[in-house]
C-alpha cells in the first residue's frame, strides 16, 4: 500500500510539473524518504537507551517490497516481448542499430564503472 | 437427451472468451517466466537470465500461434503494471546502503554524468558511422535510460519511440545477460563500480542482475538507473544541438 501511494504521488507529481522523470522513480525516492523518517521515529522512540537497531527489512510494508524485488525480472517480460514488433526495423537498420545500441552500451558501461572505481580508489589512498 | 444439448462442446466460445480475458497473457507469461526461472537455477548459465528465456519463450508461442504483440501485451497488463511499484522497491536496497551511497556521492554522480554523454555521443556516432540516418540516431540516443523515459525523449525529439523502446530493453538485457562478464574482464572488481556501470548502461534490468551479485552492487545499480534516467533527458537534447 505504502509502495502503490508513493508511486501515484510520484505520478502526479511527475505529470503536474512536466518533468521526464518517471513517476515510479520518484516514488522511489519518496518511499526511501518513508523509510529513513520510519528509522528516525524509532530512534526516538528507543531514545538512545541502546544503539538503534538495523533496519529490519522483514516486517510491515517492506515485505512486498522484498517480493516485488525478488521477481523483478518477470516484470520486464511483457515491454520485453514487444522486440517482435519491431522486426521490420530490426531488419532494415540492422547493422546501425546493432552496432549504435552495443558499441555504446559498452563505452557506456566501461567509462562509468571504470571512473567510479578509479574515482573510490584516489579517494581511500588519500590520508 | 438433455444432458447432450447442456454439455455441448463449443471451443469457438471459450476461445472467444479467452482472447479477450486478461487471463491467458498472465498464466503465459507467469509460466514463460518460471521455465526462465527452472532454467537457470538448474543450468546456472549466467546467460540464461530468467527474463530473456520468458521473452524468447513467449515470442515463440505467438509466432506459431499467429497471436499479435497487442493482443498479448493487452492481456500481461497485469504484470506490466507491477514494474511501477518494483521500481518504487529499489528504495529497500537504497535504504539499506545509504551511508555507502552518501560516501559515494561524488564519484557516483561523476560516473553517471559522464557515462550520460558518452552513451548519448557515442550512440549518435556508431549510428550515423554505420549508415543510420537522423532520426534513427535520436531513436538510439536515450537507450541508456529506463524504458518510459527514452522513449518520452525519443518522443519528445522526433525518433521512433516503438524502436526506442525495443533498443532500451535489449540494452537492458545485455547488461543482465553481460554486463557482469564485461566488467570482471576488465577487473572492475569494486561493487559500488560494478553496480554503477550496470545502472548506467543497462536501467532496471541490469539492476536486476546486480541485485542478485551483492545489495551493494543492486543499491548502487538502482541510485545510478535513478539518476541516468535524469541525465540522459538533460544529456540528449544538448548533445544533439552539437552533433
Amino acid at each position: 500500500m505504502v509502495i502503490l501511494a508513493c508511486q501515484l504521488v510520484g505520478e502526479l507529481i511527475a505529470r503536474s510539473l512536466d518533468i521526464p522523470i518517471p513517476g515510479a522513480v520518484i516514488g522511489m525516492v519518496l518511499f526511501l524518504g518513508v523509510l529513513v523518517l520510519r528509522d528516525r521515529h524509532r530512534r526516538k522512540q528507543s531514545a538512545g537507551a541502546e544503539p538503534s537497531p538495523p533496519p529490519q527489512h522483514k516486517t510491515g510494508f517492506t515485505a512486498p517490497a522484498e517480493l516485488l524485488l525478488t521477481h523483478l525480472q518477470l516484470f520486464f517480460v511483457p515491454a520485453g516481448v514487444g522486440i517482435m514488433a519491431a522486426t521490420a526495423h530490426l531488419r532494415t537498420d540492422a547493422i546501425p542499430i546493432v552496432v549504435g545500441l552495443w558499441g555504446s552500451w559498452l563505452v557506456g558501461l566501461i567509462v562509468a564503472g571504470g571512473l567510479v572505481q578509479l574515482l573510490r580508489r584516489e579517494k581511500q589512498e588519500q590520508p | 437427451m438433455a444432458a447432450t444439448t447442456l454439455l455441448t462442446w463449443q471451443p469457438a466460445a471459450a476461445w472467444h472468451w479467452l482472447a479477450h480475458s486478461t487471463l491467458w497473457g498472465l498464466v503465459l507469461t507467469l509460466a514463460a517466466y518460471g521455465l526462465g526461472r527452472w532454467l537457470y537455477a538448474r543450468t546456472g548459465w549466467a546467460v540464461l537470465q530468467p527474463v530473456v528465456v520468458a521473452i524468447v519463450a513467449i515470442i515463440a508461442i505467438l509466432a506459431t500461434t499467429g497471436i499479435s504483440y497487442e493482443q498479448y501485451f493487452a492481456s500481461s497488463q497485469f504484470i506490466h503494471f507491477l514494474l511501477g511499484p518494483a521500481t518504487v522497491a529499489l528504495a529497500l536496497p537504497l535504504h539499506a546502503q545509504l551511508p555507502r551511497l552518501k560516501a559515494t556521492l561524488l564519484p557516483l554522480s561523476i560516473g553517471v554524468g559522464v557515462g550520460a554523454v558518452v552513451s548519448a555521443v557515442s550512440a549518435i556516432v556508431l549510428t550515423a558511422q554505420t549508415g543510420g540516418d537522423r532520426q534513427l540516431q535520436i531513436t538510439m540516443a536515450p537507450k541508456a535510460a529506463t524504458t518510459p523515459v527514452s522513449i518520452a525523449i525519443a518522443e519528445q525529439l522526433g525518433g521512433l519511440p516503438s524502436l526506442t523502446a525495443v533498443v532500451t530493453v535489449l540494452a537492458g538485457i545485455s547488461g543482465a545477460m553481460f554486463g557482469p562478464w564485461v566488467l570482471d574482464r576488465l577487473r572492475i572488481s569494486d561493487a559500488a563500480a560494478r553496480g554503477v556501470a550496470i545502472g548506467a548502461a543497462s536501467h532496471g534490468l541490469g539492476t536486476s542482475r546486480a541485485l542478485l551479485e551483492s545489495e551493494t552492487a543492486g543499491a548502487f545499480s538502482a541510485v545510478s538507473m535513478g539518476l541516468s534516467a535524469l541525465a540522459t533527458s538533460v544529456v540528449v537534447p544538448l548533445v544533439l544541438l552539437v552533433l
